[in-house]
């Protein structure tokens, strides 16, 4: 018995004769672990649904440094900058942890686009929900512990994820979190001596996320709620055979 | 102020520019007043001609963080015409001044009958979540200092006038931080000649100097 194959929620929720259309044109893809889909200046060619992997947003202030602002997962889609704003964007997109994801030509999302319908609805409410995460993200990185701030993280990404292993080092996670290492690694020590989770080389297992919850704080609660109102989880199975399967 | 003074307003056809000045009435706001919450029933569309507005994350009995400041760039609630319920967000007015109220379902309706209306909002909304983006990448690598010239400016931005009550409390809240904080980030701006307090409002001296001091700096 074949179990259900990944799908990306925002895909499935689109109606059928949208996904016909794009029959044929959708493409199933790897997503290497630190690719970047796209970066300030680059001029995007594709949407990308992720399935099984996670991709973070990193915003880049005009000096270099860069900020994560959300992550995106089977939740979400990258390139909507395209029909929202202009070709090109602020944001840099990498692969944060590795996995499949589908991909469709800009030009055959356009022609959706324009027609005002179910992709332009998906996009906006998709676009609330973006704001969402970006804003209660930036109150959890003022006000919250550490803890609470990794376990947000965790949290949000695992809901985005297919099992319950995070390809992640230490270092790469205090860049997400906007801290130094020492203080992620006192974090991870804690919480596996809490059961929560394994860490060993570069990889964090979640063994329970109801310990995760109890330490959180409000945040990933809050991103949560909003997510599910906005983005309602279908039943529907995947999109049938994207190219690239077999 | 007319709706026309509104940037937003300015990008609509004609004809969609007419139907919306059918349905709008012009409003005073009135410093610090709410005029978008999470509980609240009422849902406006606000297109801003002089006043200002802040869009806040706020916890019950907890501090919160401004994301965003609105002014006659654009407008409050646009999701409200775009067929979203209310988020997590407060809109709470910073600068007083003139803004043009529409009930959000009849703008819904008008949205939904008039592609091109949907499609300016669409984008206006996009363009709020790279402002959010931009504001929170800042906070997140910025000290008090440059958050705060950050927010002056900004501040200054969306207003045409010289000079803007900004409280220390005020600004305390918009960036999530203690009023200690803020008294000396101020203190140091100025020190430096670029901001001054003359009778509770707060003036900048030196635009450029302020643009520089609100640079990003790596930590």
């Amino acid at each position: 018995m074949q179990a259900h194959p990944p799908s990306n929620r925002l895909l499935a929720s689109l109606p059928d004769d949208v996904l016909e259309r794009w029959s044929g044109r959708l493409e199933e893809i790897e997503l290497p672990l630190g690719h970047v889909l796209y970066e300030p200046g680059t001029e995007l060619s594709h949407v990308v649904f992720p399935l099984t992997s996670i991709v973070s947003l990193l915003y880049v202030m005009e000096n270099g440094a860069s900020a994560e602002i959300a992550v995106v997962g089977k939740d979400g889609l990258l390139g909507i900058s395209l029909f929202m704003g202009g070709e090109t964007t602020p944001s840099r997109a990498v692969v944060q942890s590795p996995g499949r994801a589908i991909r469709l030509p800009a030009a055959d999302l356009k022609k959706e686009f324009e027609r005002n319908g179910a992709v332009l609805h998906l996009f906006l409410r998709y676009t609330q929900a973006l704001i969402t995460q970006m804003a209660q993200t930036a109150v959890c990185n003022r006000h919250h512990s550490v803890r609470q701030q990794l376990c947000r993280w965790l949290l949000l990404s695992l809901d985005r994820l297919v099992g319950d292993d995070v390809q992640m080092t230490q270092e790469l996670i205090g860049n997400m979190l906007g801290v130094r290492r020492a203080g992620v690694t006192k974090e991870a020590v804690f919480l596996q001596g809490e059961g929560a989770i394994r860490y060993s080389r570069g990889r964090i297992t979640v063994l329970d996320r109801s310990i995760l919850e109890s330490l959180s704080c409000e945040c990933y609660a809050v991103v949560k709620r909003e997510t599910d109102r906005l983005l309602p989880q279908t039943a529907r199975p995947a999109v049938a055979n994207p190219r690239g399967t077999t | 102020m007319n709706l026309t003074e509104n940037k937003l307003f300015a990008k609509l056809t004609p004809a969609d520019q007419a139907s919306l000045q059918k349905i709008s009435a012009r409003t005073e706001l009135q410093a610090r007043d709410v005029v978008g919450a999470p509980a609240m029933r009422d849902r406006h569309v606000y297109f801003l001609t002089s006043a200002s507005v802040a869009l806040l994350v706020r916890g019950p009995d907890k501090p919160g963080l401004a994301v965003g400041l609105v002014g006659p760039e654009g407008a409050v609630g646009a999701h409200f015409a775009l067929g979203m319920e209310p988020g997590i967000f407060t809109w709470q007015v910073q600068t007083p001044g003139t803004a043009w109220c529409i009930e959000g379902p009849a703008l819904e309706r008008l949205t939904q009958r008039r592609p091109a209306l949907m499609l300016t909002l669409s984008k206006y909304m996009w363009e709020l979540a790279q402002e959010v983006a931009a504001l929170a990448a800042f906070a997140q690598l910025n000290d008090v200092k440059p958050r705060l010239a950050r927010w002056i400016l900004s501040s200054y931005s969306r207003s045409r006038l010289k000079e803007l009550t900004l409280t220390q409390l005020h600004l305390a809240e918009m960036l999530g931080v203690r009023r200690a904080s803020i008294t000396l980030a101020a203190v140091e701006l100025k020190a430096q000649g670029l901001v001054e307090y003359r009778r509770g409002k707060l003036l900048v001296l030196d635009m450029p100097g302020l643009e520089a001091a609100a640079a990003a700096s790596i930590r």
